[in-house]
């Protein structure tokens, strides 16, 4: 093998191609999996020491497609595959994937293809392979800035190997400036520091790595290398403007976004059915007739009071504020302004003017002197800030920032009066209510035991957005499992969002101390809120409220959608009482006055003994429906003063009832207040209370569990006595 | 005694949709001398008697409400008049006198305080006070309030009384009519109605009669005296803004303790006047209406036939939308405690979007307040700043926060004790720098930093939007058919004059020591009219950022 040197690998920026923009430095990654015969072992959680390679290769391959714009290669190399595939025709090898263009595809491959197959293969061949897929591909005038050979085997399988070829391999991996990678090996730090406890493939792998580049991984730090999908983002072009100190002092300079609330992946509609694109028209229509008005005779206007103004764009522009030119002019030097007084969209740092990368001196002279002189008399700059000739003014602040590398003003907005609100906030420590001694000091407790000081567990900015991570592992999934439902967040993610469980665990008892010394109530509120504003309270945090809110949202779809179907379907058209849904087309029927009550109310009669054969008294929902049917006619029936129609009806059905066996439901749903309707309810009864309660009691030998029914009876009896 | 607290909370944080807000001005003969000139220049600016400052009030509440909250109604009373209007809605009042009935803010109601302010004599027609101040009535007037309160069609708004005078002794201490007073102030309070004295004059003295009429109540208190229309201004505009809470949410210090706190943003962008669509032809407002069709066919679509998806390197991933909303609900809701931090090792300089503020919620969580209390208390004491995961909303992701305690004391500032809510920045907010490319080493300047010269502190309320402003005055002139639209004097102009003075020489030494002769300005400013690829790319830019361009189709 000969490895022509030429310099095509180059140094980003660096590019000998005219325009630098339009190329981006990629990365080359060539992933080789050892599938054989010996990756059936199980490692831990019943996961083959294959599977677990099968997910590493798919979270990295994830991370290259949403990072650096997909522009990486990635290939896919099977070492000890049943299918013999590369352009060396070594045994055993397969090339499942050329080195390219990152994509799903690959992933897809992986997913389908990697699993442990009953042959082996050698590791060394594999790799030979490898370096022969980028000497190609390089000389195919493909430029990376980088080339990586990540390979994940435990040297279980026999190899060959002699000086000569470990040699070539060497000036291989140098030549191309690859590095070597070995990931879910037994090599550990013991192992390294003591070479006889090696295997001889180990060894030969470690002579590799030592002399070109690389380096090894356990399955756990690759991982966590790869499985983070957002990544930050590069310089953007700055804002170039001169800074203002009255009319003389003007020191170019470019502004460049240092913080930025990150972009969002963008979710575009689309028909559920089929692929066709969605298009969207507005029009006006007025406002009773709903007649449309063409566009071209639509103006805007404004309110005040009652009063309607109508406005053209080109009046409007006439008399609207006149930012000027765009500038970043010092209004005044101020004392420091407390943070929570940052307003906009972000923070800009600002450096001397550079243009076409190259500083430019005299300014960075002036900025330098300014930055200084602010950090040293303690002020910061007040700002007027226009971005663009005409654009928003805004106000701003200016602040030093001097750090060991750099130094640079900090920029960030104000707000103005109106953007303020000075709402009052009373004190609540008073000399009239203040905490007891011992409740301070458990909270200087706690606040000791979880001092942060020297955690950098939680510095935001070195760690990835929680949500945006979900979305992609779950877009990540999708397109491998497109069946299945949506995946729970994984725990790499939830971490971010949780305590420290040994920081936690440490603070326990401080933690009950406050518990016990501030007396906390939750009170049936939150439930209430979740209501009224649904669309802004988000779930809550345990598990028992999820579950609560679960319901509560539940029995809302319930409510909404029978108003909704109710109205879709026209019910108010009902004509008879049916089994769906009978209680509601009873109250219709009964509003509509379409049929005599007494129609209705044999409809009804009809129906509960209908939906009571259907349950075969077991059917519990029936059945409660049924009983639902009950309330539903006896509460009509006491309103109207309907008693004798009902109590006549009462006692029809309690004989079939009895003769159907269904002694269960009137047991569980009728004995305790859907009998007869006595005087006490309704004064045209002539029914007492007594004769109600027996009437409630079945004949004992119909009774299915005598003794216990019987003392229920007596102790209703009791009661009532 | 924290029970009365509370209750005082309470009455400060009910939601209010609405407001319905009455000036009750006292007009009795006091109101209309004007103060001692002892003063040369305070007399220029400020020579209005204490009337006319109240009218003054009423009439800047009306122009701002009308753009702010149109929805709010006010009204306005005087007492201690002789003229009595007789009222067919709401009877005959001894003294009192109804300027405005309760209604939205309007052009006439605008209008008739703009005429009393500004026309000659405008104010003559109420100039008749009672000259016996012995039949001024202040429990009557108050009657007139309630009955006007009670007439008021909508219910649910917040009821309050603004009461302006320069007299702190209307009825001696044990009289009748104090008496009178203060049952009519009992029936108002229960009612639901708060009342806020406004005591004009510097010399008032709240302990002859008012804080026993205001203070041993739950409901409205009394502002420290003031004298100019500004400070009056200032004082009525914090009163008028609706304290809205924006979210209510749990803070769990771990799995078992957890209290209530409601969250409030401070600072947000002053919302624009609205915009209606109009027919041209009938000046009638029209509804706009968004229809979403599918493009091939032209069918127009349900809500229910529609799906979200994304690209992702070629491949289309398709998510219900129930799915994809659900996403972001998977992560639980409100704020979960990390740790404490030390205040000064927080990367503030990272600033990513305005801060919120919190406050404790009894109504959540009974007792949230004396531990909400106690840890903002010891935080500060301490410099700690809590740090938390905080997720307000269904809509919104979860985030890093660092919550900054804060104890005002200061008697001129709106009394706020809490805990600023800062959203500190993901990795993926931040930008990665190369700094080595940014910055040339430099030959540091030693001399002439003495220049900066210092101005008193920042405060937004210095800083009127002069964009916002403009649109006001413009539409109001409009309205009100004025011929003369005041422009508005733009605060954020550098006052170059000043500056170049200051400085003086300075400016050209720093000038010939950084920048030699010769010395060409790498920066070029684009003008403005030109097509200059750079500048569109610049407004492009700004449009990416969500900065709109004030002026579109140049």
């Amino acid at each position: 093998m000969s490895y022509s040197k030429n310099s095509n690998w180059s140094q980003p920026g660096t590019s000998h191609r005219p325009n630098s923009k339009a190329i981006k430095p990629k990365n080359g990654y060539v992933l080789i999996a050892d599938i054989g015969s010996p990756t059936s072992r199980i490692l831990h959680r019943d996961r083959t020491y294959a599977q677990q390679i099968k997910e590493c290769l798919i979270a990295f391959i994830q991370q290259k497609i949403f990072i650096n714009n997909a522009i990486d290669d990635v290939a896919v190399i099977l070492s000890g595959s049943d299918k013999t595939q590369n352009s060396l025709d070594y045994k055993n090898i397969q090339v499942l994937k050329n080195m390219e263009k990152v994509s799903w595809e690959t992933a897809k491959l992986v997913n389908e293809t990697v699993q442990t197959k009953n042959c082996e293969g050698d590791w060394m061949d594999a790799l030979g392979v490898a370096l022969d897929l980028i000497h190609r591909k390089v000389k195919a005038g493909n430029v990376y800035s980088s080339i990586q050979i990540i390979f994940f085997t435990a040297f279980e399988s026999p190899f060959k190997t002699s000086e000569r070829t470990q040699k070539a391999y060497i000036s291989a991996l140098l030549a191309e400036h690859t590095s070597l990678f070995i990931v879910g090996s037994n090599i550990n730090q013991e192992i390294l520091e003591n070479e006889e406890k090696m295997s001889k493939g180990e060894l030969t792998a470690c002579q590799l790595i030592r002399e070109a580049n690389g380096g090894i991984y356990s399955f756990g730090d690759f991982s966590a290398d790869v499985v983070n999908c957002t990544e930050q983002p590069k310089i953007g072009s700055p804002f170039n403007v001169t800074l203002d100190i009255g009319s003389k002092i003007q020191i170019p300079i470019s502004a460049y976004i240092k913080t930025k609330k990150s972009d969002s992946l963008k979710w575009s509609e689309e028909i559920s059915t089929g692929e066709a694109l969605v298009d969207k028209e507005r029009t006006y229509q007025k406002e009773q007739s709903n007649a449309i008005i063409d566009k071209q005779d639509v103006l805007t206007a404004f309110k005040y009071g009652s009063r309607i103004i109508p406005i053209t764009v080109e009046d409007e522009k006439q008399w609207s504020y006149k930012s000027g030119n765009k500038c970043l002019s010092v209004l005044a030097f101020v004392d420091p302004i407390p943070p929570q007084f940052g307003s906009g969209t972000g923070t800009r740092f600002i450096f001397s003017h550079r243009k076409s990368g190259v500083v430019d001196r005299n300014s960075q002279i002036a900025l330098s002197a300014l930055i200084n002189a602010m950090a040293e008399t303690g002020k910061v700059a007040l700002v007027r800030y226009v971005y663009a000739n005409n654009c928003r003014m805004a106000l701003g602040v200016l602040s030093p920032r001097i750090k060991f590398k750099y130094e640079c003003l900090v920029f960030h907005e104000l707000p103005f009066a109106d953007d303020w609100r000075q709402y009052e906030f009373p004190p609540i420590i008073t000399p009239k209510s203040q905490p007891s001694h011992e409740q301070m000091e458990a909270i200087d407790q706690l606040i000791d035991k979880l001092d942060l000081t020297n955690d950098e567990a939680f510095d935001s900015t070195k760690m990835s957005d929680p949500y945006e991570e979900y979305v992609r592992h779950v877009i990540g999934f999708k397109v491998l499992n497109p069946e299945d439902p949506l995946p729970e967040i994984p725990p790499h993610i939830k971490m971010y969002l949780q305590p420290s469980p040994s920081l936690m665990e440490g603070a326990k008892d401080v933690l009950e101390r406050i518990r016990q010394l501030f007396p906390l109530q939750t009170t049936g509120k939150l439930k209430i809120n979740d209501f009224e504003a649904s669309k802004r309270e988000a779930i809550p945090a345990t598990a028992e409220e999820m579950e609560r809110e679960i319901q509560n949202k539940k029995s809302r779809l319930d409510v909404g959608g029978d108003v909704d179907l109710g109205f879709i379907l026209g019910m108010n058209s009902v004509d008879k009482v049916g089994t769906t849904n009978p209680v509601k087309d009873f109250s219709l029927l009964l509003q509509s006055g379409k049929k005599s009550v007494e129609e209705i109310y044999d409809e009804m009669s009809k129906v509960i003994l209908e939906l009571l054969e259907d349950s075969g008294g077991t059917n519990a929902p029936l059945m409660v429906k049924a009983k639902n049917c009950i309330e539903a006619y006896r509460e009509h029936s006491v309103a109207e003063g309907r008693v004798a129609y009902f109590n006549r009806w009462m006692k029809q059905f309690k004989e079939q009832v009895i003769s159907n066996y269904f002694t269960d439901f009137w047991q569980k749903y009728l004995t305790e207040s859907l009998g007869l309707i006595t005087k006490d309810e309704c004064p045209s009864s002539d029914v007492d209370k007594h004769q109600a309660e027996t009437f409630l009691r079945l004949p004992k030998q119909q009774q299915v569990n005598e003794i216990d029914s019987v003392d229920e009876d007596e102790e209703l009896l009791n009661l009532i006595d | 005694m924290e029970d009365r607290d509370a209750l005082e909370e309470e009455s400060y944080d009910a939601y209010d949709g609405r407001d319905a807000i009455i000036f009750l001005i006292d007009a009795s003969v006091p109101m209309f001398k004007k103060p001692p000139v002892d003063d040369i220049d305070a007399a220029q600016t400020e020579n209005d008697c204490p009337f006319v400052l109240a009218i003054k009030c009423a009439y800047n509440t009306l122009c701002s409400k009308i753009f702010t909250d149109p929805n709010d109604s006010v009204a306005i009373v005087l007492f201690g008049t002789k003229k009595t209007a007789p009222n067919d809605k709401y009877g005959v009042y001894t003294n009192t006198f109804l300027l405005q009935d309760l209604q939205n803010p309007d052009c006439e109601p605008i209008t008739q305080l703009d005429d009393m302010l500004n026309k000659d004599g405008g104010m003559d027609e109420y100039m008749y006070a009672e000259s016996n101040p012995q039949s001024i009535s202040l429990a009557d007037s108050l009657w007139l309030c309630s009955s006007i309160f009670s007439k008021h069609k909508s219910k649910t708004d917040k009821k309050q009384i603004f009461l302006f005078t320069n007299n702190d002794e209307p009825h001696s201490k044990f009289s009748t009519k104090q008496k009178q007073a203060e049952r009519r102030i009992g029936d108002l309070q229960d009612g639901g109605v708060s009342i806020f004295l406004f005591p004009i004059g510097e010399e008032f003295n709240t302990t002859k009669v008012y804080q026993e009429l205001l203070v041993s109540n739950d409901k409205g208190g009394i502002l420290p005296g003031s004298m100019t229309t500004d400070e009056l201004l200032l004082k009525i505009c914090r009163k008028c803004q609706k304290k809205r809470t924006f979210a209510t949410l749990g803070f769990n210090l771990d799995s078992n303790t957890k209290f209530g706190v409601r969250l409030y943003n401070l600072i947000r962008p002053a919302a624009q006047p609205k915009r209606v669509p109009l027919d041209k032809r009938t000046n009638e407002p029209v509804k706009s209406v968004t229809t979403k069709f599918n493009a091939e066919t032209a069918e127009t679509l349900l809500p229910s036939e529609l799906i979200k998806c994304t690209t992702v390197c070629d491949e289309k991933i398709r998510l219900d939308k129930n799915d994809l909303a659900s996403l972001k609900s998977k992560f639980p809701s409100g704020f979960t405690l990390l740790g404490f931090i030390p205040i000064g090792k927080l990367k503030l300089h990272f600033y990513l979007s305005p801060a919120s503020f919190i406050y404790p919620d009894e109504d959540l969580v009974k007792g949230s307040r004396m531990i909400f209390g106690a840890l903002v208390h010891r935080c500060k004491a301490r410099g700690f700043a809590p740090l938390c995961v905080l997720k307000i909303t269904a809509a919104m992701k979860p985030r890093i926060v660092a919550l900054l305690p804060h104890e005002e004391h200061d008697p001129n500032q709106a009394p706020l004790f809490g805990f600023h809510v800062i959203i500190l920045p993901f990795r993926n907010d931040v930008r990665k720098f190369n700094y080595s490319e940014l910055v040339e080493s430099t030959t540091v300047l030693n001399d002439e930093r003495k220049f900066l010269t210092s101005k008193v502190g920042y405060t937004p309320s210095d800083y009127l939007d002069p964009a916002l402003r403009t649109k006001w005055n413009t539409l109001e002139g409009m309205a009100l058919g004025r011929e003369n639209i005041e422009s508005v004097e733009d605060l954020v102009m550098p006052d170059l004059d000043a500056i170049d003075d200051r400085l003086g020489q300075r400016s050209t030494t720093f000038n010939d020591l950084v920048f030699p002769l010769g010395y060409q300005s790498p920066y070029v400013p684009s003008a403005s009219k030109a097509k200059d690829p750079k500048n569109e790319a610049a407004v492009e830019e700004a449009a990416k950022n969500g900065w709109v361009c004030i002026v579109t189709n140049t």
